[in-house]
């Protein structure tokens, strides 16, 4: 046994040995090591274009709402900008790519404005929301404002027949994400496990893996990529998309509100059927508090906490988060016709972050 | 006061590591993925509990004696070939380079088929019903991507890339799709069967993999007779396309040439309405296949046909899921060390036990080769499976807690 923090042991030529260990905490972010080390250039393009693509919106966005644009990772331009790189290589990039990834974030921001019009959320990447800024009339006219704004980024990435077609995906995207929105508030959860299950991995495709897709395909597009390679990359980035969500939904039963922005527990509060929260349901059983209180036969208790315990206890919280590494598992298996080169590595490392990092 | 004893602690289901690894020469195959089972986790009191509760506010914390964690665990293995095909791109058979542990840049072997697809996949979206067939397609692409994985389905080696027909008829409808002026289903032309290699027209042959791919897509379903979902829905898609197909004059036994044109005029005019009942009645062949009464329509030799298929999908799946019990790679102990926890009762008398970070390091001096280098890669970036360990030892603790546990807490008349 190893006592923690003593350090591997040390061999007698004085190397340490390999060493395996579960750890606990904080790793490497590779979103934030590859806008650094690989496309610091990048990110000064897309800085300087999305201050031009807000500045129409000035006398309309407040401080905070500009601040929405500053916060973030901004993973799904970065995944945009990779899968450019991807098969352009290490040279500059047409303007249309930084314009196509501003355009993405513009149409991310506009979901994540009106999820929290729908979800009532108060905070949004540590500033005030929107709607609680301005309620929820206003806000989801500036959530309108971004969607409108994005499309038309998108339309000005067009210099090619062929770049018209990004823009029918666009479109297809914004509306699968509508549907999505929809069809999660439009579960029972009367239904049976199955079709709560299919339900699930058909709501997270269109809420959040679309975008993912969508990303890394205007990637390989917009810089005259294969159509091959274009599809591929797509389904590594929906696949990414839908690890990420699964993972959203584990953290929103772990995590404290200062690490995720909103309250533990605020899918079992909305009764948001999560994959977690559907396998727990299914273990559980009928007759079980958890049960009784999704399925509205038993009022909702001051204190969630005992049900998220319930949730977290359950094997079926673990065998979601296994569902996860699957998912982010088979995403690098799309990468591999591309050529090994420092984008796809970055790739491969986002993907496996996704499911990796810990509270 | 008792010995101090392990608590066993519920173990997490078996957790994927990784795809397509290379494998040790003695497993048997080339490639598998790996994961993670823990065969046993307990954890026990190192020392006896000394600690007297403390009162804070309307709460009483104890401290908890030092604390061992110790796992048993296997890393399994269970064959993942690498893709053979490209599924996520054309459907065509990959370079070797693409399909090894690493991939390097190989150029396309025929990248006039890519365009000239692209410029069909942009001529289609002019039309309402184009657009749907496109639609259609994406809404079951994963499907169709499942029917490639080779650790899931035989339909690769079995139709899509036996004898060669495929490839084949992919180079002809390039030739006459690209100039527009050739036939796309020449009744002059043939090509080799995926099973008997007899060389049959261009609509035999896409009549075989209509059916060779509905057959199979239903045996991807792990329901063994399925009547909803999405296997099912993507075979209706497949049919509902062949059927549409049909309304050009066109099916198995006899051939109305088209031209480029015709196949977009044809697109265009078509309602894309097909009869629900042609779509059932093909469903219920393929869903009971041995029984006599649901093959009106359909004649002697097609019957026979999908009955070999169903009999060739399962028998394959099986094969697939026979090979995919799992090798226990490598085997051996953790163990990690916790200090500083602590049990907390609140006024209402529920308990919660506070768990500081530890590391359970696992005894890995046995594992060797590639593999080993990527399960250790894998398991020491995984956070998240850490803080699973982490709290499924917080919740069996809180549990012997709330029992009274006389190894965790010290016996207050001592």
């Amino acid at each position: 046994m190893t006592a923690a923090g003593a350090g591997p042991p040390v061999t007698a030529a004085g190397e340490a040995p390999p060493v395996t260990a579960l750890r606990p905490g904080p790793r490497t972010d590779p979103v934030a090591e590859a806008w650094r080390t690989l496309l610091p250039a990048d990110l000064d393009r897309y800085h300087a274009l999305l201050d031009e693509a807000l500045a129409p919106q000035r006398d309309y966005l407040t401080d905070a709402e500009r601040a929405l644009y500053q916060g973030g990772k901004k993973l799904r331009p970065l995944l945009l900008a990779l899968s450019a790189h991807l098969v352009h290589g290490p040279g500059e990039l047409p303007d249309k790519v930084a314009r196509g990834a501003v355009s993405l974030e513009m149409l991310h921001v506009a979901t994540l404005i009106h999820d929290d019009v729908v979800d009532e959320s108060a905070v949004r990447r540590g500033v005030p929301s929107v709607n609680s800024a301005r309620g929820p009339g206003q806000a989801i006219i500036v959530g309108d404002m971004q969607f409108v704004q994005a499309v038309r980024g998108f339309v000005e990435c067009i210099d090619t027949e062929r770049d018209l077609g990004l823009v029918k995906s666009v479109l297809d995207v914004a509306y699968r994400i509508c549907c999505g929105e929809l069809d999660e508030l439009r579960v029972d959860p009367s239904w049976s496990t199955e079709v709560l299950l299919e339900r699930y991995w058909r709501t997270i495709d269109r809420k959040t893996a679309v975008l993912f897709a969508l990303a890394c395909e205007s990637g390989v597009a917009l810089v005259d990529g294969r159509t091959r390679d274009v599809r591929r990359i797509g389904y590594y980035g929906r696949r990414v998309g839908r690890a990420f969500q699964v993972m959203d939904d584990l953290f929103d039963l772990t995590q404290d509100e200062s690490a995720s922005g909103k309250p533990r527990g605020v899918d079992l509060a909305r009764r948001r059927l999560s994959l977690p929260i559907v396998y727990a349901m299914e273990e559980l059983g009928d007759g079980h508090r958890l049960s009784r209180f999704l399925r509205g036969g038993a009022p909702a208790p001051d204190d969630l906490t005992p049900l998220v315990d319930d949730v977290r206890a359950t094997a079926g919280f673990a065998r979601a988060y296994a569902d996860a590494r699957t998912q982010a598992l088979d995403a690098l298996e799309y990468l591999r016709p591309f050529p090994r080169n420092p984008y796809r590595d970055a790739l491969e490392r986002i993907a496996l972050h996704v499911v990796d990092r810990g509270r | 006061m008792t010995a101090p004893g392990p608590l066993s602690v519920p173990t997490p289901p078996d957790l994927p590591l990784a795809r397509t690894v290379e494998m040790p020469e003695h497993v048997g195959y080339p490639s598998g993925a790996l994961s993670l089972r823990f065969a046993e986790l307990t954890v026990e009191a190192e020392e006896p509990p000394s600690a007297v509760p403390v009162s804070d506010g309307d709460r009483t914390i104890v401290a908890l004696p030092p604390l061992v964690v110790r796992a048993r665990y296997a890393i399994d293995a269970r064959p993942d070939p690498v893709a053979t095909v490209d599924a996520g791109g054309d459907l065509s058979v990959l370079p070797d380079q693409a399909t090894a542990p690493r991939s390097a840049d190989e150029p396309d072997a025929h990248p006039e088929w890519l365009e000239n697809a692209r410029n069909q996949h942009m001529e289609l979206a002019q039309t309402s019903n184009g657009r749907s067939l496109l639609s259609t397609y994406d809404q079951h692409k994963d499907v169709y991507a499942e029917l490639f994985d080779q650790s899931q389905s035989t339909f690769t080696d079995d139709i899509w890339t036996a004898n060669g027909g495929t490839a084949q008829m992919a180079a002809d409808t390039h030739e006459a799709v690209g100039t527009g002026e050739g036939v796309i289903n020449d009744s002059a032309k043939t090509y080799p069967d995926p099973y008997s290699g007899d060389l049959n027209s261009y609509n035999v042959n896409a009549f075989v993999r209509q059916n060779a791919v509905a057959v199979y897509t239903l045996a991807l379903d792990p329901e063994d007779n399925p009547t909803q979902g999405k296997y099912y829905d993507a075979v209706q898609a497949v049919y509902g396309f062949a059927i549409a197909v049909n309304d050009t004059r066109n099916d198995k036994t006899s051939t109305t040439p088209m031209t480029r044109d015709d196949v977009y005029q044809a697109v265009a005019d078509h309602s894309g309405e097909v009869s629900a009942e042609a779509v059932r009645s093909r469903m219920a062949a393929l869903l009971n296949p041995f029984s006599d009464d649901v093959w009106e329509g359909w004649d002697d030799d097609e019957r026979d046909l999908i009955r070999e298929f169903h009999r060739r999908a399962r028998a394959g799946r099986e094969a697939l899921r026979a090979a995919a019990v799992p090798t226990a790679l490598f085997e051996g102990a953790g163990s990690g060390r916790v200090a500083g926890a602590s049990a907390v009762t609140d006024a209402s008398g529920a308990v919660r036990v506070e768990l500081p970070h530890f590391e359970v390091v696992l005894d890995d001096t046995a594992w060797t080769g590639a593999a080993a280098g990527v399960a250790r890669d894998r398991l020491n970036a995984a956070g998240f499976l850490a803080d699973l360990v982490r709290d499924a030892v917080a919740e069996r603790l809180r549990a012997a807690v709330a029992e009274g546990d006389p190894t965790l807490l010290a016996d207050p008349g001592r």
